[in-house]
């Protein structure tokens, strides 16, 4: 191991052997390094064809590119020192406990210790789940190595939009052009990972049902329209888009779900009473719920009450819930 | 672990020829039953199927693939209670009162839909339990407990009836046992033709062969091993010819574009009441598509092509099942083309809620009238059939 002064023209940024990196946040470390200059050197191999692979520094060479530096203070190990599993390990370890991995990184490092360092599945979910922070399950190992299969454009959305990883190996399961038109009605909303899920899964029943592409779909329902409009509030268009694929994937539920609601306004109950029912219709009861803090509070109910059943809207109710 | 089995285990497989229709690549055998007479008949069958004995059978538990875990036969002893109360028996449903004999845990043929694929997933290996004469005796002593009472016991929960019964050769001990009863029905579950060699045995009229049945276009796509629908009515054909009360278990009712595919099934009912004497069917049982959450995305990893998820199912209690106005319709429409021709009596819904039984039977209130019904049902002249 030698410390030299390489030209940063040397280094060899194409080749990505060793990194895990992934859309890396420069601004503070470009900061630190204008202020107090590079205070580590980076490591490097020395390739038997003369070249130089970026071991750990990746994220520091690419500030000294933007600063317009000629030189970088490197240790240069030659190949016979540092293996290219050793050197691997180096930039994980340099990354994983110094800072919070993001999911592509995660799944990069897993990907490449899975197929070119040849790691065992148990090795892997023993040792290396753990050092990236995640729980030791083949689970999360397997959605980990399904993110290979994202685009490059959606790797980057996972990233800047700090997906969960099961919406983000739910996603990797669409193929690229899915995912290519997924993306923009995904940059719309910012859904908590319950609720993707649950769009995610809305879209593939949808298409695996009808036997018609995530595409067609898309464009059949105007579904990026519905999420598209700026004058919306983000909320607004998630339960716009939410309420137009259960439409889709549950009509009948739908429209049962409407019918009810529309029973219970025309029961013109006071505004803090709330009847509710099995939203599925399963359980036969109903609940009656009403808050109140006066006699006259209760007997405005109970007259609101009386009037439904004078109309004969309770039965209503009744007979349809229970037709 | 293993070690292999005396030799002379070894010359009466490679004698037989191959016993099951079904491929087995690896037989383990438990310590504790190797010498018994069940465990060797059963090897005896396996003509060539490489076997090694474990000390420990609780070792080849473990989550694996199911698809390879169904290649193999563990035979072992049943050492908790294998006759109980079946397990659709819930406080949410209304059910028959049926009672099960898990002789075989696991199934050797692959239904999109079987539930096995969730409830077996940590012990996938076909298990055959050889102690049949223990669990026989106390069945036995419940049913002489219980004299003032009449029992439909059947071997079809946690696997198929008759699929490995050319290895188990089990329904050829349940018949006589259950021909000796009084006061039970033995019904063998299943989805196979594989009904010739029950049909010379004296059952005395208490056992019950009964087919699973489904479109034939959900048999091709989603059945897998089992046999064409044709085949099933022409064993069941059979089987009554020979005297046997026979059953056919509508289910599960598989409805992806909504309670209009009820189509395929009153097809098949109008097959089955066409080829089969009404007066041999001792009870058909309608269920719709139910599986617990966890089982849609196991089957769908195993069976990426499979669409019987994709109908308007919703969480019902613990379980996926299609909407209660859908599952209405269609039972109805299906439990109405039946009666036609059969009488009411005879007819079930499967583990169904009182809302759905109210809407179309309204006088089953309770498991008890079900299973009244039932028990009655057996005993019907034809006159009642219309």
């Amino acid at each position: 191991m030698l410390l030299q002064y390489l030209p940063l023209s040397n280094l060899n940024l194409a080749d990505d052997s060793f990194r895990i990196t992934y859309a890396p946040r420069l601004n503070s470390l470009k900061r630190s390094i204008r202020t107090v200059g590079l205070i580590s050197p980076i490591n490097v191999r020395h390739t038997p064809e003369g070249t130089y692979q970026i071991v750990t520094g990746y994220k520091r060479t690419l500030v000294l590119q933007e600063l317009g530096r000629q030189s970088v203070p490197a240790l240069v190990h030659e190949p016979a020192d540092l293996s290219p599993t050793q050197a691997f390990l180096w930039n994980l370890h340099d990354n994983a406990i110094t800072r919070q991995l993001n999911l592509i990184e995660k799944s990069t490092a897993i990907v490449k210790l899975s197929h070119f360092y040849s790691m065992s599945e148990e090795d892997l979910v023993k040792q290396f789940l753990p050092l990236l922070e995640e729980e030791p399950s083949y689970k999360i190992l397997h959605n980990l190595l399904s993110l290979a299969n994202l685009t490059e454009p959606m790797k980057n959305h996972v990233v800047m939009s700090d997906l969960a990883l099961s919406s983000a190996a739910r996603i990797a399961e669409f193929s690229p052009s899915t995912q290519q038109s997924l993306l923009p009605v995904l940059a719309h909303i910012r859904p908590s990972t319950n609720k993707l899920n649950e769009l995610l899964s809305l879209i593939r029943e949808i298409s695996a049902r009808d036997g018609c592409t995530v595409e067609e779909i898309l464009s059949r329902y105007q579904l990026l329209q519905v999420v598209a409009d700026v004058n919306t509030a983000p909320t607004d268009k998630l339960r716009a888009l939410r309420q137009a694929l259960r439409g889709l994937r549950l009509p009948q539920l739908s429209e049962r779900q409407k019918q009810l609601a529309s029973l219970i306004d025309s029961l013109n109950l006071p505004e803090s009473a709330k009847l509710s029912a099995d939203p599925y219709f399963e359980n036969q009861k109903m609940k009656l719920e009403y808050q109140f803090s006066q006699p006259e509070e209760l007997t405005h109910l109970i007259n609101k009450i009386q009037e439904a059943f004078s109309r004969q809207q309770w039965h209503q109710i009744f007979d349809w819930y229970r037709a | 672990m293993a070690s292999a089995l005396p030799s002379n285990v070894k010359r009466l497989q490679r004698r037989s020829p191959a016993a099951s229709p079904f491929e087995i690549e690896q037989v383990w055998v438990d310590r504790a039953v190797e010498s018994h007479p069940g465990a060797i008949r059963m090897l005896s069958k396996l003509g060539g199927v490489p076997c090694e004995v474990v000390d420990d059978p609780a070792l080849l538990k473990h989550r694996g693939s199911l698809s390879e875990a169904k290649r193999q036969l563990l035979l072992t002893a049943h050492r908790g209670g294998a006759f109980k109360p079946c397990q659709g028996i819930t406080r949410e449903h209304l059910c028959c009162n049926y009672r099960v004999i898990d002789l075989v845990s696991g199934c050797p043929m692959d239904c999109s839909y079987c539930i096995l694929q969730s409830y077996l997933a940590n012990n996938p290996i076909t298990t055959v339990y050889v102690n049949t004469e223990a669990i026989l005796s106390s069945i036995a002593s419940f049913l002489d407990e219980n004299r003032d009472r009449f029992f439909r016991i059947g071997t079809g929960e946690l696997s198929d009836s008759l699929a490995l019964d050319g290895i188990t050769e089990h329904a050829s001990v349940l018949v006589p046992f259950f021909a000796s009863r009084r006061n039970a029905l033995l019904e063998l579950k299943t989805k196979t033709a594989s009904v010739d060699h029950l049909l010379s045995l004296n059952h005395r009229g208490n056992t019950v062969i009964s087919w699973s049945v489904n479109t034939e276009e959900v048999i091709a796509s989603d059945e897998r091993g089992t046999a064409p629908l044709a085949e099933r009515i022409a064993a069941a054909k059979r089987a009554a010819q020979a005297g046997f009360g026979v059953g056919f278990h509508f289910d599960p009712i598989i409805l992806t574009g909504g309670a209009k595919d009820m189509d395929g099934y009153l097809e098949v009912a109008d097959r089955i009441l066409a080829e089969i004497d009404p007066r041999s069917i001792a009870w058909v049982s309608l269920g719709c598509l139910r599986y617990p959450p966890e089982l849609a995305p196991l089957a769908e990893g195993r069976f990426p092509g499979t669409r019987i998820f994709s109908g308007e199912l919703v969480p019902a209690g613990k379980k996926m099942r299609y909407l209660r106005f859908i599952r209405q319709e269609a039972l109805a429409s299906l439990w109405n083309r039946l009666a036609e021709k059969l009488t009411a009596r005879k007819i079930y819904l499967c583990m169904e809620t009182a809302a759905v039984w109210s809407k179309i039977e309204p006088s089953v209130t309770s498991n008890a009238c079900i299973e009244r019904r039932l028990c009655n049902a057996e005993s019907i002249s034809s006159a009642d059939d219309r």
